[in-house]
Order: C-alpha cells, then sequence, then structure tokens
C-alpha cells in the first residue's frame, strides 16, 4: 500500500507541485531558508528552492534508480543463475564462482570510484551533454554489482524445479529446453525471486541516496540524496529541508521492505495448501 | 505376435561422487539398472515390482529418455528409441515421444502449480500440433470427460483438486497424444485407499477401450495382481523372474519373489500365510554381492550361488527365472 | 479388566482465519491394558489428530475443545503441563510414521536415547548407554555400541524405525501409539517391523494404539478395530468382526475397494474393483448429519438432516449409521 502511494507521488507529482525545481524565486524574496509557511509547505532550502516541491520531484528519480538498478541486477542475476542451475555440470561451477568474485568486490567504493572517474573522463566530451549521465552511470552500476544475490537464488530455484515432476512431464510431451525454462520454470521461480527483488529496490533507493549525500551524485538530477547533501551544512538553521528528503526515503525504503515481507507473506500459505 | 516395445540390455550406471578440497572424485559406481531385458506385446500390461532401489523407475525413466540410459537398446515398433532420442532431428524425436508417454506417481508435483489443468492438458497439443487448433478446446474438454472431470474444470487451478482428481488429470495430458503405449509409475501409491481403485479402473477402462499397453511400476503386490497380465520382479537393478500373473502369484519359483508374497498382510484376520523370512537388510547398490545378488539373504543358497550369478532362463509356460536353485 | 486408555466423543477442532474446521468431531475407543487397537481411516478422517491429542501435542492452530480422555484412571485433560511431561515417553510413547524425520539429524542415536533416559530417570550417562544398547539389542540391531555411535542418516529406513521403536520402549511403557509405523517401508521390511512388534507386545505385555490405512498390517496386528471417517467414529469391534461381518457402509465399501492380493482376478474379462464415489469431504465444510452420506450407497434423506449416534448392536460391536439403527439427533 505504501508503495502505491509512493508510486502515485510519483507520477502525478510534477503535475502538482507548486513550483518549478528549480525555481529560485523564493531566493529573491529573500526567503530563503525559512521554515514551513503556507506559501512553501516544507520550507525552503539553502538555495530558495521550495522543499516540498524537490522532494516531490526527488520521487520519480528514486524509482528510477530502483527499479532501473533491480531491472540490470535481475536480467543478469536471472539469466547467469538460471543458466547454471538447469544446465549444471562446468557451466554450472564457472558461473558461480564469477558470481563469488563479485560478491567480493566492495560495491560501495567501486561505484564511488567510477563515478568520480567517469565525471573526470567525460569533461569536454560529447558524452557531457547526455541528460542525467551520471544518474544513469549510478543506476548501471549499482545493478552491475547487484546482481549476485540474484544469480545464487535464481540457480537454487531453477536447480530444485529442474527436478520436478511436471517438469519431466514436459520433457515427456517433447518440449524443447527454452520452453520448458521460460513456461514452466521461471513462472514457478518467480514468486521467491520477487520477494528478494522487492528488496533491492529498497537498497537500491538507499545506496544512490548514499551515494548523492557523500557528493558523488548527478547535480542535474533531484533526488532525494542530494537534496540531503546540499542541504546538510544548513542544518541547524532549516531542518526542514534535511528531514523532509531523509523521511521520503524511510518511507519509500520501509514501503518496499513492508512489500518485500507481504510478498512471502502471500506466496507461501498457497503453496502450504 | 511381434512386441510393441523391446527392450534389450539395458544398463544405467551411476558413478559415486565424493568431494575432496581440489573436486570431485569417482568413488565407485552403482548400477542402478544392470543389463535388463524384456519384451511387452501389444495390449499387454507387464508389472516391474521390486522394492526401493531395485531399479524398476530408473527403467522405465531410461526407456522414454527422461534419464539417459549408459546403454542397451529400447524399440518400439521398428524404431530404437534410444538413438532417436539422442539424434538430433526432431520431427523423429516428436513422434516417439506420441508413442510412448508417462504417468508419474506424485500428484501434487506432476502437475504445474501455475498453470491451469486446461493449460496442462492443452501443452500436448500446442508441442505436437497433431490437431489442428481450432479443434483443441473440444479435445481437451473430451479428454477430461473421459477421465472423470468435468470440462469446466478446465480453467482452474491444481491446488483446488484432490489427489486422486489430479492424477486423472495426469492420465488426461498423457493421453492427449494419442499414445500407444503409456508407463504408469506407481499412480495410486500416493492417493487414498477409497480413491485407488476409482483410479485403477479408470485405467482399465481406458486400456480396454483404447487398446494400450502398459508397463506398471508399483511395489503395492495387490494392485499389480488386479491390473496386470505378467509381472517381472527386480531386485538389485536385475529381473530375477517374470511370469504371467496368475502362475507368479500362485506358485513363484525365486525364493525372492516367495519372500515377497509372503510378506504382504493381507486383509484377513484368519489367514496365516507361510511368511518366508529374509535374513538381513538389502546389500548397498555399490556392494552389490558377488554370484547371485541375492545369495547373502536367500534361505536356500547354494555355495554355487556365491560364485556364479544364475542367467534369466525360461521356465516354461512363459515364465522365467534366474536361480541355481529355484522353488 | 478396567480400560487402560479410554477416549470417549473426543472433539479437536482446527481454528484458522477462514473458519472453524472440527477435524475431529466424536471418536471413541477403548484399549485394554495388552491389546492392540487399529484405529482406521483414510487421510482427513482425524485418526492422527486423534492419536496426537492422547498426548496433549495437538499443533495450534488446532485445540482438543471435547470428549475425555482417560488413561490409567487419570483424566489427561485435567493434568498440567509438568505431570503431562512425565507421561509422555515413560507411561505413553510415540512412534511416527516417517522415521527419517522423527530423528533428530545432528545428534547421535546414542546422544538421542540417553537424553531420553536421563530426562526421565535419575542414572548416570553410562548406565544410560547400557540401557540403550540392551534396547537395540532387543529391537534386533546388531552390533549396538557401534549403531549408538552412528548419525541418523547413515542407516536405513527399517533400522531408522528400528531405532525408533526402541526409543519409545526406553522406559518400558504401558501404551505405544504407533502411527502408520510401516507405511514408508519397503514390503519385506514392513513384514520384519510388524514382526518386531509382535514380538515385543508379547514380550513386555504392551498395548498399542496402531494407527493405519492399510487394511492388511491392521488385520494382522489388530485385536479390535475402530474405523473412523472425516473425524468421526463408524464402527467399533473386534478384528474379525470388522473383516468378516462389517455393517457400516464405509467399513463395507472400504474393504470391498481395496485389490486384494489372494484373488485372482485374471478370469475375469475386465477386472473392476467396486469403488466409493466421490471423495473425502473438505473438512471446513463437512456435509451435513452423516457424513458419509453423499458418498453412500444406502443415504437417504434423513442421513442428510441427523448426525447417527454410536449403537451397541451386539457385545463389543458398534455402529453409527441410521440404517443399521443407530439414533440420529438433528444436525445442521
Amino acid at each position: 500500500m505504501l508503495i502505491a502511494f509512493i508510486v502515485l507521488v510519483a507520477l502525478i507529482g510534477p503535475f502538482l507541485a507548486p513550483y518549478a525545481p528549480n525555481d529560485q524565486s523564493a531566493m529573491i524574496e529573500f526567503a530563503s531558508r525559512g521554515g514551513p509557511t503556507w506559501a512553501h509547505p516544507f520550507g525552503t532550502d539553502r538555495n530558495g528552492y521550495d522543499v516540498l516541491t524537490r522532494v516531490i520531484y526527488g520521487a520519480p528519480t528514486a524509482l528510477a534508480v530502483g527499479l532501473g538498478a533491480m531491472l540490470v541486477a535481475s536480467l543478469t542475476g536471472i539469466l547467469i543463475g538460471g543458466v547454471a542451475g538447469y544446465l549444471g555440470g562446468i557451466a554450472d561451477e564457472i558461473l558461480m564462482r564469477l558470481t563469488d568474485l563479485f560478491l567480493v568486490i566492495p560495491v560501495f567504493v567501486m561505484i564511488l570510484a567510477v563515478v568520480r572517474l567517469f565525471g573526470i573522463v567525460v569533461v569536454g566530451t560529447w558524452l557531457e551533454r547526455v541528460p542525467f549521465l551520471n544518474l544513469a552511470t549510478i543506476v548501471l552500476l549499482l545493478g552491475f554489482f547487484g546482481w549476485p544475490p540474484i544469480a545464487r537464488l535464481s540457480r537454487a530455484e531453477f536447480l530444485r524445479l529442474k527436478g520436478l515432476d511436471f517438469v519431466e512431464a514436459a520433457r515427456c510431451i517433447g518440449a524443447q529446453p527454452s520452453d520448458i525454462l521460460l513456461r514452466h520454470i521461471l513462472p514457478n521461480a518467480m514468486p521467491s525471486l520477487a520477494v528478494v527483488i522487492a528488496l533491492g529496490i529498497g537498497g537500491a533507493i538507499l545506496a544512490e541516496s548514499m551515494i548523492s549525500f557523500l557528493g558523488f551524485g548527478d547535480p542535474k538530477a533531484v533526488s532525494w540524496g542530494q537534496l540531503l547533501f546540499f542541504n546538510y551544512q544548513v542544518l541547524k538553521v532549516a531542518p526542514w529541508a534535511v528531514l523532509a528528503p531523509g523521511t521520503a526515503i524511510f518511507i519509500t525504503v520501509l514501503g518496499f521492505n513492508l512489500l518485500a515481507d507481504g510478498l512471502s507473506d502471500a506466496f507461501n500459505p498457497r503453496l502450504k495448501q | 505376435m511381434t512386441a510393441l516395445v523391446r527392450v534389450e540390455h539395458l544398463v544405467k550406471r551411476y558413478p559415486v561422487r565424493q568431494r575432496g578440497i581440489l573436486g570431485e572424485r569417482t568413488v565407485g559406481h552403482i548400477n542402478a539398472v544392470d543389463d535388463v531385458s524384456f519384451s511387452i506385446d501389444p495390449g499387454e500390461t507387464l508389472a516391474l515390482v521390486g522394492e526401493s532401489g531395485c531399479g524398476k523407475t530408473t527403467t522405465a525413466r531410461s526407456m522414454l529418455h527422461l534419464v539417459p540410459a549408459t546403454s542397451g537398446k529400447v524399440w518400439f515398433e521398428n524404431d530404437e528409441l534410444l538413438t532417436v532420442f539422442r539424434g538430433g532431428d526432431r520431427a523423429a524425436v516428436l513422434r516417439a515421444r506420441r508413442g510412448l508417454q508417462y504417468m508419474f506417481q506424485d500428484p501434487y508435483l506432476s502437475l504445474n502449480p501455475r498453470w491451469t489443468i486446461g493449460q496442462t492438458v492443452r501443452e500436448p497439443f500446442r508441442v505436437h500440433r497433431h490437431v489442428p487448433e481450432p479443434e483443441w478446446d473440444n479435445r481437451i474438454a473430451a479428454l477430461l470427460e473421459r477421465v472423470g472431470l468435468e470440462p469446466a474444470h478446465a480453467f482452474r487451478y491444481p491446488h483446488e483438486f484432490s489427489g486422486g482428481q489430479r492424477q486423472r488429470v495426469g492420465v488426461a495430458r498423457a493421453l492427449a497424444v494419442e499414445p500407444r503405449f503409456l508407463v504408469l509409475d506407481e499412480p495410486v501409491s500416493s492417493l487414498d485407499v477409497s480413491v485407488r481403485a476409482q483410479i485403477l479402473n479408470l485405467l482399465v477402462e481406458l486400456r480396454a477401450e483404447l487398446g494400450l499397453t502398459f508397463l506398471y511400476i508399483s511395489h503395492d503386490l495387490a494392485s499389480v495382481r488386479f491390473i496386470a497380465h505378467r509381472v517381472a520382479v527386480m531386485y538389485l537393478g536385475v529381473i530375477v523372474e517374470m511370469a504371467p500373473t496368475d502362475a507368479l502369484f500362485r506358485h513363484p519359483l525365486h525364493h525372492y519373489t516367495r519372500a515377497l508374497l509372503s510378506a504382504v498382510p493381507v486383509p484377513d484376520p484368519d489367514a496365516k500365510p507361510i511368511r518366508v523370512a529374509l535374513r538381513g537388510e538389502p546389500p548397498s547398490a555399490m556392494h552389490v554381492p558377488s554370484g547371485c545378488r541375492f545369495h547373502t539373504r536367500c534361505p536356500a543358497a547354494l555355495p554355487v550361488c556365491r560364485t556364479t550369478p544364475p542367467e534369466l532362463t525360461q521356465a516354461g509356460d512363459g515364465r522365467a527365472v534366474a536361480c541355481h536353485n529355484p522353488c | 479388566m478396567t480400560d487402560l486408555l479410554t477416549v470417549d466423543q473426543l472433539r479437536v477442532h482446527f481454528f484458522t482465519r477462514s473458519g472453524v474446521a472440527p477435524v475431529v468431531d466424536g471418536i471413541d475407543f477403548t484399549i485394554g491394558p495388552r491389546e492392540t487397537l487399529g484405529l482406521v481411516g483414510e487421510s482427513g478422517s482425524g485418526k492422527t489428530m486423534a492419536s496426537l491429542a492422547i498426548l496433549r501435542l495437538v499443533p495450534p492452530p488446532a485445540r482438543i475443545v471435547g470428549g475425555s480422555l482417560r488413561f490409567q484412571d487419570r483424566d489427561l485433560l485435567a493434568l498440567d503441563d509438568a505431570a503431562m511431561r512425565g507421561l509422555r515417553g515413560k507411561s505413553i510413547a510415540m512412534i511416527f510414521q516417517n522415521p527419517a524425520y522423527s530423528l533428530n539429524p545432528i545428534l547421535t542415536i546414542g546422544d538421542q536415547l540417553i537424553e531420553i533416559l536421563r530426562w526421565h530417570e535419575r542414572i548416570s550417562v553410562a548406565a544410560a548407554r547400557d540401557r540403550a544398547a540392551e534396547l537395540l539389542r532387543l529391537v534386533g540391531i546388531a552390533d549396538p555400541a557401534h549403531r549408538l555411535r552412528q548419525f541418523p542418516h547413515e542407516m536405513s529406513g527399517g533400522m531408522k524405525q528400528r531405532i525408533c521403536i526402541a526409543r519409545a520402549l526406553l522406559c518400558e511403557p504401558a501404551l505405544i501409539l504407533a502411527d502408520e509405523p510401516t507405511t514408508n517401508l519397503d514390503v519385506t521390511i514392513q513384514a520384519q517391523i510388524l514382526d518386531l512388534l509382535e514380538e515385543l507386545r508379547e514380550r513386555l505385555h504392551m498395548a498399542m494404539l496402531l494407527v493405519s490405512h492399510d487394511m492388511g498390517v491392521v488385520a494382522r496386528m489388530a485385536d479390535r478395530i475402530t474405523v473412523v471417517y472425516a473425524g468421526r467414529t463408524c464402527e467399533r469391534a473386534d478384528s474379525r468382526t470388522i473383516f468378516h461381518a462389517p455393517l457400516h457402509p464405509y467399513t463395507r465399501a472400504l474393504l470391498d475397494s481395496v485389490p486384494r492380493v489372494d484373488r485372482d482376478y485374471e478370469h475375469e474379462a475386465r477386472p473392476v474393483l467396486r469403488t466409493i464415489g466421490g471423495r473425502i469431504p473438505d473438512l471446513a465444510d463437512p456435509p451435513s448429519g452423516c457424513r458419509f452420506h453423499p458418498r453412500c450407497v444406502e443415504a437417504t434423506e434423513e442421513c442428510a438432516r441427523l448426525r447417527p449416534e454410536l449403537l451397541q448392536i451386539a457385545p463389543g460391536h458398534f455402529v453409527s449409521c441410521l440404517k443399521r439403527g443407530s439414533p440420529g439427533i438433528p444436525q445442521g
């Protein structure tokens, strides 16, 4: 339910926001760092932006990050894990060692390093003009390093499912392996995978917030982590500027975790029955 | 009459591996199926009986290439199936898959839980396309009715049905491709007693109506007596006796068969069967006894039984037994 | 001879969010001091719940809601937890259906058996080990000292079940509850285990409740039999009466529908078994009146309206069927 709310905000927010996010009119009015007023329900932040607007605009960013990262992670993870589980043998060994390798890499540090490096490399090239490049990079990297847990689970599920009678029955009917994988095994693996993916979305959002908060984020993108980054220094004077995005992150991540819980509960009793 | 199905010298060997620090080592072999041969005539039902580990299920699975056999041949009509299954000719494989089908033991695992049973029964049509697509719905409805379900059930999911009903769906699925030969792998063992009779009756009815040939695998000798025309008894991977049903039950020739039959409890408190007690436990499949595999437990073992494995020899009246000292 | 165990109109209900399922709704039987009672029924009959209820081990969300349980003249439902714990394993012991699951996989056999002994009696570890070895020998296990040091996964199914039997006998119980003890075993091993149980029964003067769906096993082992269906008692009588002169339609149908190893089917052109139509009811929504009526060939309109009560037709023979003369009480 919480997710529905967040999604709703993300979708219709941009139409409801009282101001354009980059509108610095408040600054002109010397009203920056002002407390919550009727004109600015969440107050204004250090740069004169309306906090509410920016928080609202942060929502689609957060979702993009979460879903985008998990999309990359899922596709990679399911592919690698699934193939490993279904084929077994040498393929399995190789793919699992690859997974282990990726698990060992310190993801966070890597991402910071790559983003910084990328930022330096890109200056002066045509890439600089690609909108939201930095954010996209972060999303891709989060996905790129986030697939191992999904691969592990996929492998376990595919391994378990391929031995079940109904899969043998499909083979007996004459179905081809690609058929079996896509139509029999994958749909039955989805319940468990969905849970892990939901958790992953929350995790990705959190990770992006942390990256932005440390200053490695995309300055042109409106994200809650960015808001924290910008307004951290005025914490004492304008706490609302930090409180609002912080709460937003909390609610969103909590929402996805609850979703994962809910999914996990929903799939279990039916299977038991 | 030429046999419909002929199995020749089927062998299935499993390596036993142990995990070491540097990887896996093969420490031994298990011959789950160790040179098994038999034939089944059209319209006949042959039962494969034996206890766990005897290789009956592995034999059946190897015949349909659900498990790759190590060596041996399986003839169906005029084709050697294992060559077909291993080959790349998809059309030939599909033809073979239409002739022989398999019915599974576990009603809870043999149907895809995320598919409606209509989808499950539709799958064979989709794969083989032996019937034009507009006809499929009619055929599916007819199949469901034939096995005792209602066409409306096609829209429901497996978890909404009882074990007996799910087995019926399994029968419908197997019959969708119009096979001539059906492997029935313990089809009623997981069902309640009052439902078993329903499914057994259904199988017998279908057999008569469609002229099917069955390979019936079971450890439940009573149902075997009911449904089978001939019985083959397996022990540790080999056939020790084969005979027409009545003859086997009335007068077993192999000592293992005798012990097996005498161990089945009869639903009659006054019956006092003469128990042939077997010594000890079945040996591990990794260390098959020398000579006749059964000699370590046999009450009538002779010195020769320890050294020479007995061949399956004809014993008249369509019977065969592998024993140096038959009853 | 007073009965060792009396179960009277036992009721166990399953409480879920979607409603209450009366999984046991009136099961009764008695067991004398050296008797074996067969409790026969299929899945959903409530037989396993009834046996768990005797030890008050009914798992939530199920609860005992009615009836009486008396053992050695004590009311089991009135005992407190400590008293009940003292009873379990000592006076009443249980053997479960699947030996692989009822042994702790991470402890050696010796550890598990010794733990039980020391829980109930004050003896040293060494003495307990000796007792355990003695019992393993009693159940036919060669080389007990070696087996005590092994883990369950190192043993075959038959051997594990022997260990479970030995475990049940550790404190010399007066009553053993055996829930389908041989269902998962091969036929020859089953025969060996039944031989063993028979021998032990003689030697140790134990009473036994044998829960099973296998009519053959029950015919061999039981002195008296109670047949249950969908949580209620259908018929109670001694073994020979049940098999040779059953009265309740369910008992008759059950016996008729089982294929028999001693019957010749080959001379029939198309062999047919007498079946019971329909299927076992969902206990969340059981049939009204007599629970067997939807599948009964003799059912009439009153069978759907009235619930039959147990009637004593002859000494020791009870039937609950309106068509056999049982009184009925109206029930929705």
